[in-house]
């Protein structure tokens, strides 16, 4: 049985994530299978295209029910830009509820004076305001690279560890007990990136 | 604040690159796994791979250089060259690439951008569009600049955005080759018509030109090509000076 799962929702970068993850730990898989997941040490949730896709994904696949299920068992899951907004109850960018395990929605970034581009994209700082497992070894303002147009507005702004600017000062990574999600790429951050998923590894092992 | 992107390009023919670099250190300058590691450790912010040969041989081994690279570098890969359906934008994404370009083929048939931003997102296409100037007019060229089209670069930018490309890269042939800085001019026409990321290419020449295609054409991006591969300026020289003239870079 595999340490780490990917969960595969049919759209995301996924082989990107596995080819992060596999520096650290090369017992992970790309699955949708219930065993292989509850079997599992950690999870990771990628995500890229949109949070209507990727609910309508988890639906189809029956997902819904393992993350809860994977969530409530404490063991670490980390989430990645629209596999952290499907956390919320619900996105500005579609019509479907979110997962509902972090109140709050996701919403549009404001285009303020048509000074700022949509999607946000490219390198920018990750200010930390919190401590977290996850953050070891980071320093606080390291450029991580985006690309998003919709940003998590959590209610509970306690479980905020990370924010960003762009526009408006933003919600950039949460944790919330065992549930850790980042609005950026992680995989394609460098050696700053990976530092995340070598963290990851450590927490669940 | 969203730091500006310094973005190397390789032009790449059966797996080998081309134009490779000169620097001291790269022990061959024709292998584009050597080479994005040489360029990641220079802090490029993306790397950006295009298929010259565009044959099918061609296309096999550049699938292979993806994958080979994407093991190794974790920044975002830009693929293009030949790119016509959406399986062959696919294949890319599934090699390792973040972004797959679109030239010719998005001229010929504009649907597949929509088809492929749909699919994959808009953040994974990038739409490559090579103009030259004609009377007060931008012209696009396609087919590496070989063919005339009858469309005019200003309104087609502004189609892309609306037909679903998440970045534009826009290629003066004027300027291109010319060392004597971008187009300057045209870039800040189109900043100013979409609202998607722009990367600038054609014409540096010079730290200067660099840093004026940013400050004036507000360029979200550099392609550097040349310049840097022929060993002229490091991406550190480039980051050192745009940041000496305060713009934001990440190092």
């Amino acid at each position: 049985m595999p340490d780490i799962s990917i969960l595969n929702t049919k759209s995301a970068n996924f082989h990107s994530v596995k080819k992060a993850i596999d520096l650290y730990n090369k017992q992970n898989i790309i699955t949708s299978d219930i065993n292989e997941i509850n079997n599992s040490k950690g999870l990771i949730i990628p995500g890229v295209s949109s949070t209507d896709t990727v609910m309508q994904n988890i639906k189809d696949l029956n997902l819904e029910k393992i993350i809860l299920d994977f969530y409530s068992s404490g063991k670490p899951i980390l989430c990645i830009c629209v596999g952290m907004q499907i956390l919320f109850e619900n996105s500005e960018e579609g019509v479907k509820p979110g997962l509902g395990i972090i109140e709050g929605s996701v919403k549009k970034i404001p285009k303020l004076k048509n000074k700022f581009k949509v999607p946000h994209m490219g390198w920018n700082q990750l200010e930390l305001v919190k401590e977290s497992e996850i953050f070891k070894g980071i320093s606080t303002n390291t450029n991580f690279y985006f690309v998003h147009s919709y940003f998590c507005d959590p209610l509970d702004e306690e479980i905020i560890i990370g924010k960003t600017n762009y526009s408006i000062q933003m919600c950039a990574a949460i944790q919330k007990n065992n549930l850790l999600a980042v609005q950026f790429h992680p995989e394609k951050s460098g050696k700053d990136g990976l530092k995340i998923y070598e963290n990851f590894n450590k927490m669940i092992s | 604040m969203l730091t500006k992107r310094i973005i190397p390009c390789l032009d790449i023919d059966k797996g080998r690159v081309v134009k490779g670099v000169n620097f001291i250190n790269i022990k061959d300058a024709g292998d584009p796994t050597e080479l994005a590691e040489f360029y990641n450790s220079e802090v490029a912010d993306e790397l950006v791979f295009l298929d010259i040969t565009a044959t099918h041989e061609g296309r096999k081994t550049l699938i292979d250089v993806v994958k080979k690279v994407s093991s190794v570098v974790f920044i975002p890969l830009t693929v293009g060259g030949g790119i016509r359906t959406i399986n062959d934008m696919r294949i890319m994404l599934e090699a390792g690439a973040d972004k797959v370009s679109l030239n010719s083929s998005a001229i010929k048939n504009s649907a597949i951008i929509t088809d492929c931003s749909k699919e994959f997102g808009a953040q994974c296409v990038v739409s490559a569009i090579d103009v030259k100037k004609e009377g007060d007019d931008w012209i696009v060229y396609t087919h590496g600049g070989r063919n005339k089209t009858n469309i005019n670069a200003l309104e087609w930018v502004k189609n892309v955005e609306e037909l679903g490309a998440g970045e534009i890269l826009l290629t003066s042939m004027d300027k291109d080759g010319s060392n004597n800085g971008y187009d300057n001019e045209l870039l800040e026409k189109v900043n100013n018509i979409v609202n998607i990321p722009v990367i600038a290419s054609g014409g540096a020449g010079s730290l200067k030109h660099l840093y004026e295609a940013l400050k004036f054409g507000k360029a979200d991006a550099i392609l550097a090509a040349s310049i840097c591969h022929f060993g002229i300026l490091s991406i550190k020289e480039v980051k050192n000076y745009l940041i000496k003239n305060k713009i934001n870079i990440r190092l």
